[in-house]
């Protein structure tokens, strides 16, 4: 399972699309809003996330490895 | 305090000189020193309605445009912006003295004002409402925030929007508002009352003129205005005015891609362009006739409680 990195300051406005700022490497992503759902919506994993998506997160460092 | 038409053009040349003009542009003060003669003209022309401030006022910036030392002023004269006298560009050609002084007051903005988050883009104000037009060179911006201005609209500035942190509102900061090649036309015809300074040619933007902020624009520079509108303006030949409602999750994006200090802030700059967002209607803009761009905005501002 994956959880949202430390840090994220998620934000929507109900549109296609929403921003997430990572606070600890001050960057600002816009995200489909699909992806903004599973970041606000806890542990990550299984069937919630495909693979692809899932390399993507883990490479801009949004998501990490639960404890 | 007087404002610099009420001290007269040999008293702005002695201060331009010696002691330096000392000017109030919105929220700043900027000391002046030069001693070429077309940049005391277009200064006493184009900031004539602006205060000055009193010689032992706090100065936010000391600039200056002179020629440099060196041989080459006697054949190929260049002039030179200095920043507590340091020269930060390199000179330009000797005809550009004041295009160079307004990009680097510019310069001065965006470099060092950092109580303010900063976007590039013009800004406006109608009904308390600001409207920002947030959008890189080429865009059509300065040509649809000139015309605005002459439309009812308040100018606010023509390319640096300031964002004050503690409020998130909109700081005024007009100046003379800069138009470039065919936009320098497009105001003549729609704005006959206009009156431009010298052109100036051959400049790394092409031929550049500025005009006088409005007298009134410099009245209420103390007038803050709440965010209202996100708009992003893009001239397309023959392209009917059309205004499409935007995903406000991508007009921050524009925002975040036009600011000059957002690294700056972190994230109390992500929460400060949201909080934007969050007070305007955003949207995306082509159009190709000034008229029916303005007329379009009229409307806009009238349909918004």
């Amino acid at each position: 399972l994956y959880e949202p990195a430390a840090g994220l300051i998620i934000r929507h406005w109900g549109g296609e699309t929403g921003v997430v700022f990572d606070a600890s490497r001050v960057m600002t992503h816009l995200l489909d809003i699909g992806i903004i759902e599973l970041l606000t919506s806890g542990p990550v994993g299984g069937s919630s996330i495909d693979d692809t998506t899932l390399a993507e997160l883990l490479r801009l460092g949004l998501l990490r490895r639960t404890a | 305090m007087p404002t610099l038409a009420q001290v007269g053009p040999a008293a702005l040349r002695r201060s331009l000189r010696h002691e330096g003009l000392t000017l109030r542009t919105g929220p700043f003060r900027a000391r002046i020193f030069s001693r070429l003669p077309e940049v005391a003209d277009a200064v006493g022309t184009l900031y004539a309605d602006h205060e000055l401030a009193a010689h032992d006022d706090f100065i936010d910036f000391e600039v200056a445009v002179q020629r440099p030392a060196g041989l080459r002023r006697l054949w190929r004269p260049q002039v030179e912006f200095q920043f507590d006298g340091q020269p930060p560009f390199n000179p330009l050609p000797g005809d550009q003295g004041f295009p160079l002084l307004e990009w680097g007051l510019n310069w001065c903005v965006y470099g060092q004002c950092h109580q303010y988050l900063i976007l590039h883009a013009a800004v406006l104000e109608r009904g308390g409402r600001a409207l920002i037009l947030p959008a890189p060179s080429g865009s059509g911006k300065s040509t649809l925030c000139a015309g605005l201005l002459f439309n009812g609209w308040r100018l606010l500035s023509d390319e640096l929007t300031l964002i004050c942190p503690q409020r998130g509102d909109i700081v005024p900061n007009p100046r003379p508002v800069s138009l470039k090649n065919e936009s320098i036309d497009v105001i003549s015809g729609f704005a006959p009352q206009v009156r431009f300074g010298s052109r100036v040619s051959e400049t790394t933007k092409g031929v550049v003129a500025h005009f006088a902020a409005p007298t009134e624009a410099l009245r209420r520079a103390g007038q803050r205005a709440r965010p209202g509108w996100v708009v992003l303006p893009r001239y397309v030949r023959q392209s009917p005015a059309v205004l499409q409602p935007l995903d406000r999750a991508r007009a921050f994006m524009h925002l975040v891609e036009n600011a000059f200090n957002y690294d700056i802030f972190g994230a109390e700059g992500f929460e400060l362009l949201a909080s934007v967002i969050d007070r305007s209607d955003c949207y995306s803009f082509e159009y190709s006739s000034l008229p029916e761009a303005v007329a379009l905005f009229d409307r806009l501002a009238d349909q918004t409680p």
